[in-house]
């Protein structure tokens, strides 16, 4: 016992540690428990709604409002026009029953980009738009340029948005000449360029050719511009492609945030049943 | 005694929103200086491994309610305050103020490299290698806490040093 206690005294910086470091273990291992998914809406609608103060201070009195105005309008028209492209695109390149459109342009939410964090430690945008407009998580973000990223959590009032520069996130992608399907991710460096994966060396893609998103994601809706291809090498079987990126990162400051896919419950149907004793294999795309 | 703690709990509370709400938006090549961790150094090197990690874990904690990534601060704070607390000036030491100044230096780096060696194996949002992470990012970030360092030791600590 003695030799226990005089341990204890002896080592207990270490087990101070070892008490501290399993208490945020612990933590991070319950991350998604309710509790601890309270306090993190809690968290990030506080945090929000601090950051959305420092902002605005930022903004002349007078201006602000008349600023704020035409930035409204101004995106409202674009996405008009984004919508209608869009519209036509599909009409000459799909046949009338995927036109059918998951897209309803009046489901559109303009939203102010409130925060952006671009460091090892964090890199996400945060919008002044959550539930009480609409906002769900998986929702598609994206500016008249192209697509910005999707929101991956919700609170009342804001929106945490993960960027398509995240190297956690991955969107299937088509290209507008020649039809070819990829995969887009980001593996790190400048801010406006991306690769795309799984594009086989049988693909008739070209250099210069723009990439939009296509319906096999669970959330952007098909059409949105993503980037132009400015380099293309082959590999073994796939080709290696660069991207420069429709989106400049640096200067968001509104971004709309499209309407839910309606098609969405196809990904989470009941595996069994669909084909006739076998299971069914739906691949989830992002 | 009891004043002395209240007033480090202060500084430490204005230090961990002061880089929540304004230096974590200085960023350089995706790092950002880090104003709680030179804190922490600094009160690891006057109080002590102990004082030091559960300054860490206080600051952690507030850090994970404010910012909603609940755990991580904590855990990598408290190692920060752990590893600071290495270069601990005891009470009677009879050491040189370059001594003490260099042991404060010591202190910063090391609780730095401690903090962004815990955050580099966690994740990846930037999509930078791992050795990247921990020596490219690592050393920036100990250089600019450093400077930070090397002024408030300038500027504020030097008397305290001396004493």
């Amino acid at each position: 016992m003695q030799k226990f206690l005089s341990f204890l005294v002896k080592h207990n910086a270490y087990l101070l540690l070892l008490l501290y470091s399993g208490i945020a273990l612990l933590l991070i291992r319950f991350e998604q428990d309710n509790l601890l998914t309270k306090i993190r809406e809690w968290a990030v609608e506080f945090n929000a709604s601090v950051n959305d103060r420092i902002v605005s201070y930022g903004y002349l009195l007078n201006l602000r409002e008349e600023n704020d105005r035409l930035l409204r309008v101004n995106a409202e028209l674009l996405a008009r026009s984004l919508y209608n492209d869009m519209q036509l695109r599909r009409e000459n390149a799909r046949n009338s029953m995927l036109a059918d459109s998951s897209f309803d342009r009046s489901g559109y939410v303009i939203t102010r980009v409130i925060n952006r964090k671009f460091s090892l430690r964090e890199n996400m945008l945060v919008i002044d738009a959550g539930r009480n407009r609409g906002i769900r998580p998986d929702m598609a973000v994206l500016t008249p340029e192209g697509l910005v990223g999707r929101v991956v959590s919700v609170t009342d009032s804001y929106a945490v948005v993960m960027p398509l520069i995240h190297t956690d996130f991955k969107v299937s992608v088509i290209s507008s000449g020649s039809n070819a399907l990829g995969i887009l991710s980001w593996n790190g460096g400048a801010e406006h360029l991306a690769s795309i994966e799984h594009v086989p060396i049988s693909s008739p893609l070209k250099k210069g050719e723009m990439m939009l998103t296509t319906d096999f994601s669970t959330f952007s809706p098909a059409g949105i511009p993503v980037g132009r291809i400015i380099s293309i090498k082959p590999d073994k079987l796939f080709y290696v492609i660069d991207i420069r990126l429709a989106v400049d990162f640096s200067t968001l400051t509104h971004v709309l945030v499209a309407p839910a896919k309606r098609d969405r419950d196809v990904f989470n149907l009941p595996k069994e049943g669909l084909l006739q004793g076998k299971p069914a294999t739906i691949n989830r795309l992002n | 005694m009891k004043r002395s703690l209240f007033l480090s709990v202060i500084l430490l509370l204005t230090a961990t929103l002061l880089q929540i709400f304004g230096l974590s938006r200085l960023t350089v090549f995706g790092v950002s200086p880090d104003l709680v961790t030179v804190f922490l150094a600094v009160v690891s090197v006057f109080s002590g491994q102990r004082v030091g990690m559960s300054f860490g874990f206080i600051a952690g904690l507030l850090a994970d309610l404010l910012s909603g990534n609940v755990g991580m601060n904590m855990l990598f704070r408290t190692i920060e305050g752990f590893t600071a607390g290495y270069f601990h000036l005891p009470e009677n030491s009879h050491a040189t103020l370059s001594y003490r100044s260099r042991m404060l230096y010591f202190a910063i780096i090391s609780a730095t490299f401690a903090g962004n060696l815990v955050f580099s194996l966690s994740g990846d949002p930037l999509g930078e290698t791992l050795l990247f992470r921990i020596f490219v990012s690592g050393g920036l970030a100990c250089l600019m806490n450093l400077l930070i360092g090397v002024a408030v030791n300038r500027l504020y600590l030097r008397k305290y040093l001396s004493e």
